[in-house]
């Protein structure tokens, strides 16, 4: 088997049209843009409210999800939704309890559910199989089926976000003032948990939770290294996802590694360039 | 001292109101009216629930005792403390200031001609329509604060409430302010102004009210302008002097003097 330079030596590039080629693998690459996208797309907002450990939470939470559903016999999927939309409704309502701050509940809420899962996981041989699936991902067992709830998904929060974008600008921005001008706050706050929710809960399915919280993470964070307005913000951090998904799933065919960290050292490694050249081009300003 | 008069023309009215969170009251036994056209600063020291006044005019929080009564259709512009608002917010001058306009449409709506006409008139106002593509986050802390007045404005209110607007401001800073705040006065709206700054207050307002140990005092500007009474809310020794048409309070060595 080649090593992880040689496979890049020898196409000349990160990716491969062969990806193209094997069915199997043009799945994982739906699934992997769908999911990705979805998750760099909201992941802006999770960054601009200071919120991603809630991120990491909810991911946490349809891990509980799933590995209660296998453990009880339920739909892990039905299980994982459920779950982790009831992990953000609590959450936006966490912010009207003054005695212990939002971010220590959020980190009960993960502690609890990383340790509970794994519980029942370990209780359960077929959880305990699944249960590796969940963290590290399973792009390349992506189903049909599973790509069509991810395009329906990514169609609704596009819908959403469209058309409510200033008022999930402003509340998140100022939600007190939101709240004066007789703005329905908390509405607007549950609609974003519950469609981050919703999004990480199918994301985390297809695709595991390190590519799920690496995607509502590091894309965002290049686009706002890049760029100054919001919409160019938005799209592109779901640019990031279109370039660093398809060398990723590559890497990982060409390279045999696990997909989901895979996709994972792209998004990071173009991280560090851009990072690297904003620096450089902040130095550069400053001596001229 | 006017405690809590019944006015005719009162737009807010509160009544034996106690404020508080969790049950535990930071004010208790409100009594007073606003009226159309009222200049009133508020003051007292931190914690003293002065924002707390705020949000129950605002209804963010619910009185624990008392009722508040409040015109019907009347509108509240918010200009809270710049200081809560996070700079990392990829935001235009132009994006904040409409902001002031979607609790004047449906969240679907888009905004018709009168909205951009409010925005523009709120950006004239506040002296601020060539900053309009500025980002937020790289203005100073007197262009900020005139952008969340003009955000305030544009939502056309009757009721102008404000916090701690002049709060680390130089001051040059803090003159421009204050003649922004004078300017909407004479407009017609009515100024709920928030301060601990007693000269930056008195200089303004026609009432004053003070918060102390869970208590309010409101006075006429004239009746409070009195250093044994400002000595005894502030339990030392005050001295108040006009210069140049503007007041000025300072502490003083030895006994207070007479009003």
């Amino acid at each position: 088997m080649p090593g992880v330079s040689e496979t890049l030596l020898h196409q000349g590039g990160v990716f491969s049209m062969e990806v193209l080629r094997e069915p199997f693998l043009r799945y994982a690459l739906f699934a992997g843009l769908l999911a990705g996208s979805v998750c760099a797309f909201l992941g802006v907002y999770v960054i601009l409210r200071r919120i991603v450990f809630l991120g990491v939470a909810l991911s946490e939470a349809a891990a509980l999800g799933v590995a209660l559903g296998l453990f009880v016999g339920w739909n892990p999927e039905a299980a994982a939704f459920g779950l982790t939309l009831l992990a953000a409704l609590l959450f936006s309502l966490s912010g009207r309890y003054r005695i212990l701050s939002q971010e220590s509940l959020i980190g009960w809420a993960y502690v609890v559910a990383a340790g509970v899962a794994i519980i029942l996981m370990a209780k359960n041989p077929v959880a305990e199989a699944h249960g590796l699936d969940v963290v590290s991902g399973s792009l390349l067992y992506a189903s049909a089926r599973e790509i069509w709830q991810l395009g329906i998904l990514a169609g609704v929060v596009l819908l959403t976000f469209t058309l409510l974008h200033r008022m999930f600008i402003f509340v998140s921005f100022d939600k007190e003032t939101a709240r004066s001008m007789g703005l329905k706050t908390s509405v607007y706050e549950f609609g974003f948990y519950a469609c981050l929710g919703l999004s990480i809960s199918l994301a985390m399915k297809t695709a595991g939770i390190l590519f799920v919280f690496a995607s509502l993470v590091i894309p965002a964070m290049i686009s706002l290294s890049l760029f100054r307005r919001m919409w160019l913000i938005l799209l592109g951090s779901v640019l990031t996802v279109i370039v660093c998904v398809p060398a990723g799933i590559s890497l990982s065919f060409q390279a045999d590694l696990p997909t989901g960290p895979a996709v994972v050292c792209v998004y990071a490694g173009l991280f560090l360039i851009i990072s690297a050249a904003v620096a450089l081009r902040a130095l550069c300003r400053r001596e001229a | 001292m006017n405690h809590g008069e019944q006015t005719d023309g009162a737009v807010v009215q509160f009544e034996g109101v106690s404020l508080g969170y969790s049950r535990a009251p930071v004010l208790s036994d409100l009594t007073f009216s606003l009226a159309a056209g009222d200049f009133v600063g508020i003051i007292g020291p931190n914690g003293s629930g002065k924002t707390t006044i705020l949000r129950a005019i605002l209804r963010v929080i619910r009185p624990v005792r008392g009722s508040i009564r409040i015109r019907e259709g009347l509108k509240f512009g918010y200009v809270m403390q710049r200081q809560s608002l996070d700079d990392i917010f990829p935001l235009s001058v132009l994006d904040i200031v409409s902001m002031g306009r979607l609790g004047r449409i449906g969240p679907l709506s888009r905004f018709g001609k009168g909205d951009f006409d409010k925005i523009e008139e709120a950006l004239s106002i506040t002296g601020i329509q060539d900053l309009r593509r500025e980002r937020y986050r790289d203005l100073s802390g007197g262009q900020k604060q005139r952008v969340l007045v003009a955000r305030a404005l544009a939502f056309d209110p009757d009721v102008l409430l404000l916090d701690e607007p002049t709060n680390d401001l130089d001051i040059q800073g803090e003159e421009q302010i204050m003649n922004l705040i004078q300017e909407i006065h004479r407009l017609g709206i009515t100024i709920v102004l928030v301060s601990h700054l007693l000269n930056v207050v008195f200089s303004h307002v026609h009432r004053v009210m003070f918060l102390k140990e869970k208590r309010m005092r409101i006075y006429d500007r004239r009746e409070a302008l009195c250093s044994r009474l400002l000595s005894e809310i502030y339990q030392i020794p005050v001295k108040v002097e006009e210069v140049d048409g503007r007041v000025v309070i300072v502490p003083q060595g030895g006994s207070s003097a007479g009003c």
